[in-house]
């Protein structure tokens, strides 16, 4: 297997006032090719912050973070931005759709920066709600959809660019069980079915249930957790 | 073209806010342009002062003031540098309406105004018959008047009215020089038709001279000849005579201004208010959009183009509203408040909104962007 992530010896640490915390400390870290990760830990233990590096959103302070063979340290913002829209897709905890858009308009909104016919945008829009199963509400806004329905519109829009990658910071932290779970199993249908890499946060060993791989955080470090499948 | 699809949706979050901000903008500019109209009609009117020619009008006004003898035209021609001498008069209507307007002109204008935009033809016309008029455009709407024409006038004089018809003999375009507006008669229908003290003089005298850097002194030399006269004059150069109009204007040209940019700034600061606050609330859209791989400056676009919309939608509609708006006096205001009220649009008026709009929205986005800069994607979307 290719590992599409590979963190070395990376070190991350913030000024909180006077105080310098070290999030992560020394972490080696890879997903491979085609892996669905799920990195888990309390509070504070470093998750988001692993998730931003591998999402350029943030640096390292030391090591190296590569993915899909670029070396994200070295990247300039705009570097890092037009890498972002070819290799990432995001998902968050809340969805950030844009309420005066359409589903289909908030999908497209990841296209904009193509070269991409509007033609063939709106094939590929239609593709991808078509994925997560609402083809049928493309013209809804976001104020008439659920929160399950406007997740299923937020990872449309993750995919809809094909990236290497997909970043999920606890995807149904905001959600009920019955609607974690079908967003959990398109995940799941992306990863298996669509070979999508995905590396997802949560603190909901339910939810972490549908990785094929667990990984632990605690205090900055990587951690196997017990019973954790590999 | 894309990105104007997100500053639709940043715009239509909340399309009251946007509405009342793009109503408040749209009357701050309407208050704008009426002001730089103002402005601008004045500085039209200065600009339009032909430095070679001179004003002549009476020193004293004793009572009861009759005009300065038109026979004075002939002396003032003998000044040294003299070209042409025209000579101006009142009907002294007693009636609203185009009598008003009335300006009884001698043929000595014919010379003396080589600039005036009235043809030869129409010239001979004015002064083939007493009663001819020549009416400029804007009083031809006003009034509903075409060639051929007539209208009463009625005079009020010591001895009591009189009514005269007056014939439209040509339109024409306006004098630049004149203001807004303008109907010049004949001065043989005084001459003809007045009380025996008041035939044959003039209120002032509009003459020419042959070299413009000498209307200064040649003002001084006519004033001179008369010093002793039962008429003594007081002459100034047309320029000269326009720019103390605007000097004594002077406060009214910065009250004008002082409105006109404290509409801006209120505008100013509302704008900036709306749109921080729309970035404020926004950030993690913005920090999604980062995600998604707009590079910063594209963001800051979107901004300056958020910003701008209200700006320059306001700066249109409020500039076609004031132009509006500078049609009624010409309508419907009488004589004098028209000529208070004459502001133009002209293309110095569109071009001072539409820079100032622009300007707006590049000030209106300086907050929000530095907001936009502070702000730090990782931590808005993990909610700090």
């Amino acid at each position: 297997m290719t590992a599409i992530v590979s963190l070395v010896g990376v070190t991350k640490g913030y000024v909180r006032g006077n105080q310098r915390v070290e999030v992560l400390r020394n972490v080696d870290f890879q997903v491979q090719a085609g892996e669905f990760v799920v990195l888990m830990g309390p509070s504070g233990s470093g998750k988001t912050t692993l998730l931003n590096l591998m999402g350029g959103l943030n640096k390292a302070d030391a090591g190296e973070v590569i993915v899909d063979g670029a070396n994200l340290n070295d990247l300039s913002p705009n570097q890092l931005a037009d890498w972002r829209a070819k290799h990432l897709g995001f998902v968050f905890q809340f969805y950030y759709l844009l309420p005066a858009l359409s589903a289909e308009r908030n999908v497209e909104v990841a296209l904009f920066l193509t070269r991409l016919s509007a033609a063939e945008r709106r094939r590929r829009v239609a593709a991808a709600l078509d994925l997560v199963g609402l083809r049928e509400r493309a013209r809804h806004k976001p104020g008439e959809l659920s929160g399950g329905q406007q997740q299923r519109v937020a990872i449309a829009r993750a995919i809809v660019a094909d990236p290497t990658l997909l970043i999920c910071d606890e995807p149904t932290g905001d959600l009920d069980r019955e609607a974690s779970a079908s967003i959990l199993e398109l995940l799941q249908l992306l990863n298996r079915r669509h070979g999508k890499t995905i590396a997802m946060v949560t603190h909901d060993p339910w939810a972490a249930e549908y990785a094929s791989r667990q990984v632990h955080l605690d205090k900055g470090s990587l951690a196997i957790a017990p019973g954790a499948r590999v | 073209m894309k990105s104007l699809v997100l500053v639709w949706a940043a715009l239509w979050r909340k399309p009251s806010a946007t509405l009342l901000t793009a109503g408040a903008t749209t009357a701050a500019f309407m208050l704008f342009g009426l002001m730089i109209g103002l402005y601008d009609a004045k500085m039209q009117m200065l600009n339009a002062a032909r430095p070679d020619q001179i004003f002549v009008l009476p020193r004293y006004y004793p009572q009861p003031f009759y005009g300065m003898p038109i026979a004075m035209a002939g002396e003032i021609e003998r000044v040294d540098g003299v070209a042409a001498v025209g000579s101006l008069n009142n009907v002294n209507s007693s009636q609203r309406g185009p009598g008003d307007w009335i300006v009884l002109v001698n043929e000595g204008m014919r010379d003396s105004r080589p600039d005036a935009p009235v043809t030869p033809a129409q010239w001979k016309l004015l002064f083939s018959t007493p009663t001819s008029v020549l009416v400029s455009r804007d009083l031809a709407k006003k009034f509903d008047l075409k060639p051929g024409d007539s209208f009463p006038v009625t005079t009020l004089r010591e001895e009591g009215s009189t009514t005269y018809e007056f014939q439209v003999q040509a339109v024409v375009p306006e004098d630049p020089q004149w203001g807004q507006g303008m109907i010049w008669g004949n001065q043989k229908y005084l001459d003809n038709t007045a009380p025996l003290p008041m035939r044959n003089k003039a209120n002032i005298f509009w003459i020419s001279i042959k070299d413009a850097a000498r209307a200064t002194e040649i003002s001084r030399a006519i004033d001179l000849r008369f010093a002793n006269s039962p008429t003594p004059t007081y002459s100034i150069p047309v320029k000269a005579d326009r720019q103390t109009q605007v000097s004594l204007n002077i406060n009214q040209i910065g009250v004008m201004l002082g409105v006109a940019g404290a509409g801006l700034f209120m505008v100013l600061f509302l704008v900036a208010n709306a749109v921080a606050r729309s970035v404020h609330e926004r950030l993690p859209e913005f920090a999604v959009l980062h995600t998604l791989g707009f590079r910063e400056s594209r963001l800051r676009r979107l901004v300056i183009l958020e910003a701008a919309f209200p700006c320059v939608l306001g700066a249109m509609v409020g500039t076609a509203l004031a132009g509006i708006l500078m049609t009624v006096p010409a309508r419907k205001l009488s004589y004098n408040l028209s000529l208070l009220l004459a502001p133009t649009l002209s293309s110095v008026v569109l071009a001072w909104a539409i820079a100032a709009s622009i300007l707006l929205a590049l000030l209106s986005s300086v907050l929000p962007l530095l907001k936009l800069k502070r702000t730090h994607v990782a931590d808005v979307l993990a909610g700090r």
